[in-house]
């Protein structure tokens, strides 16, 4: 009998398979075409202390095998996040599992944002429908903060250990592709109380209009994602999960079928992100779950921990 | 509700040199479309492309949605030469729609290009006799042939979209009137009594302009944005509209139809078009 229940630290997913910060709205946008429940758990756009409007349009474009975006973290503000967004998502799937993705310009404003995750509502460990929370620590679109986090080890340290002072939720940190030691960050987080790493998040990009011979984005610079990334997000997974054997590790970035997302298991990942292929089809999870059940199948597996890291 | 539908494309036909008119078979939900409401498409793999595009219905049937679109990108030239009865993939209905008052008894709906789309389907559910279209176009290649439409027979052949109150232009005069959209739109205002409203879908100059126009003379207006949109669900907050009172809207869920009094053009803000203009010009040569 497969089983795709997957643990990632403490927490246990009933499939490996999570949507991705920023690609799955507030969690309910796409629940008309996927029920949110099916996901191993839903990470929702990132937070910020206040409501941000976002960056210039035009925010994003397709690229080739992929697409840039510079939404630039718009979005409603911790408080009407949790007074409305969080509410209107457990309302619609109480069963889902939500990971808040948050993101502060300081240090401070990471730990406020997760100390009001923590507020204890109905459970012991956080807010109601919160089953983890991710720190952004890689966004490259905002001016401060983001992705500056991620490049910095003493930052980073810093942050991860003042938000585990706050809360027992489990952390996970969203690294960027373009750190110049990806193993180093990933180490001093977990050092520091971190519960899992996710490696990665979009590559830093641009597209230049040659017709109107200026950049295209709003923004001028984007975040890469899908396809073209893969080979990126893989390698930044592998070399995390040989040099920190048994790290707790998400892999995202590019993966838009099982063969894809197997890979990021066999380099060591215990579960997988996945967004900009849900923008091409909504409903890949389906695919995504049925696939790996073939593969298990043919392997003679029965478990995803099975081949976790068999790569390696 | 929203749904992935497989439909099956059965009528593909040219109806200018840059416009194909499409109608895809996706079951009775398409009878769940109103005017405003647009489609996202899955690229066919000749496209080469990867993420869906959004396309506004032209119109409607028991089991069919009808598009036009502008074959001038990889996603609709592929489209374009797909085989008849090939399945593409639908998703759809996304979208708010027009919601003109009843009180607007004299409605103007002005279309640029493939922005006639949406205002065909709402012109189509409108029993106004003092309503009129205009269509609006840089040059010949991109409206139907007077031949075409009266005397060939598009105006009957697609009657139920193509209504008799539709008035062809182009900036060149080289179809139709002589003159850009706004230019007419000031004609018609000094030929007869303003309209209790106007609606346009087009390029974003054009709908700038327009807006001036209906501004100044407070009419009240609509317009139908395009925007390049990764989700069109609301999750990716890509396709953000300036919003006048500050901050941007969201064009795939607060829209694409938007009254003017929200919305603030940016002439910058024009969609991408990825065309291989270079490539598709240069191959000839060797």
């Amino acid at each position: 009998m497969i089983n795709l229940n997957t643990k990632i630290g403490n927490l246990i997913l009933d499939n490996p398979f999570i949507a991705a910060s920023g690609t799955c709205g507030y969690g309910i946008e796409y629940a008309d075409l996927m029920p949110p429940e099916k996901w191993g758990a839903l990470v929702l756009k990132t937070v910020t202390p206040k409501e941000r409007v976002g960056n210039k349009p035009p925010r994003c474009c397709e690229t080739d095998s992929g697409m840039l975006n510079s939404i630039g973290l718009a979005n409603c503000g911790i408080d009407q996040f949790i007074e409305k967004k969080l509410p209107e998502f457990a309302a619609k799937s109480p069963t889902a599992k939500a990971v808040v993705s948050i993101a502060g310009e300081t240090i401070e404003e990471f730990v406020f944002l997760a100390e009001k995750l923590a507020k204890k509502d109905t459970t012991s460990h956080g807010r109601a429908g919160v089953s983890a929370i991710e720190l952004n620590f890689s966004c490259p679109n905002v001016a401060k903060g983001g992705i500056h986090f991620g490049a910095d080890t003493l930052s980073a340290k810093e942050a991860v250990k003042e938000c585990r002072k706050t809360t027992r939720l489990p952390l996970w940190v969203k690294i960027s592709p373009a750190t110049p030691d990806p193993v180093a960050i990933a180490s001093i987080c977990m050092e520091s109380g971190a519960d899992a790493i996710v490696a990665t998040n979009t590559v830093p990009g641009m597209v230049i209009d040659i017709w109107k011979e200026k950049p295209l984005l709003g923004n001028i610079f984007g975040g890469l994602s899908g396809p073209a990334i893969f080979p990126i997000s893989l390698r930044v997974a592998y070399l995390i999960a040989k040099a920190i054997p048994g790290i707790p590790l998400i892999g995202c970035g590019g993966a838009d079928n099982a063969e894809k997302a197997i890979q990021f298991i066999l380099a060591g990942c215990s579960a997988v992100q996945v967004g900009t292929a849900v923008f091409r089809s909504p409903d890949l999870l389906y695919k995504l779950l049925d696939e790996t059940r073939l593969y298990m199948e043919k392997k003679g597996c029965t478990k995803i921990s099975s081949f976790v890291g068999k790569a390696l | 509700m929203k749904k992935i539908e497989t439909g099956k494309l059965y009528i593909l036909e040219d109806i200018a040199t840059d416009l194909a008119y499409l109608k895809i078979k996706i079951g009775k939900n398409a009878q769940n479309y109103v005017p405003g409401n647009f489609v996202t498409i899955l690229p066919p793999v000749s496209s080469g492309r990867y993420l869906r595009r959004p396309f506004s219905l032209a119109g409607n049937s028991d089991d069919s949605i009808e598009l036009i679109i502008k074959n001038i990108g990889p996603v609709t030239k592929s489209l374009v030469s797909l085989a008849p009865e090939t399945e593409v993939e639908v998703l759809g209905p996304l979208g708010n729609s027009y919601q003109i008052p009843e009180n607007i008894k004299k409605l103007w709906m002005i279309g640029g290009g493939t922005g006639i789309a949406s205002i065909l389907f709402l012109n189509s559910m409108r029993q106004g006799n003092a309503d009129k279209v205009l269509w609006a176009g840089r040059t010949k290649d991109q409206l139907p042939s007077a031949d075409l439409f009266y005397t060939d027979g598009l105006e009957s052949r697609f009657s139920h979209i193509f209504k008799k109150n539709i008035v062809l232009a182009t900036d060149d005069g080289s179809i139709g009137e002589k003159g850009t959209a706004p230019e007419i739109l000031e004609r018609w205002l000094g030929q007869e009594s303003p309209p209790d409203a106007i609606v346009s879908c087009g390029p974003h100059g054009m709908m700038q302009a327009i807006k001036k126009i209906a501004d100044a003379r407070n009419i009240p207006a609509w317009f139908s944005l395009e925007e390049f949109m990764a989700c069109g669900t609301g999750a990716c907050a890509g396709c953000a509209v300036p919003s006048s009172s500050g901050g941007y809207l969201k064009a795939c869920v607060d829209g694409p139809v938007f009254a003017g009094s929200l919305i603030k053009f940016d002439s910058n803000q024009q969609p991408h078009v990825f065309s291989r203009f270079l490539a598709e010009n240069c191959e000839k040569k060797h």
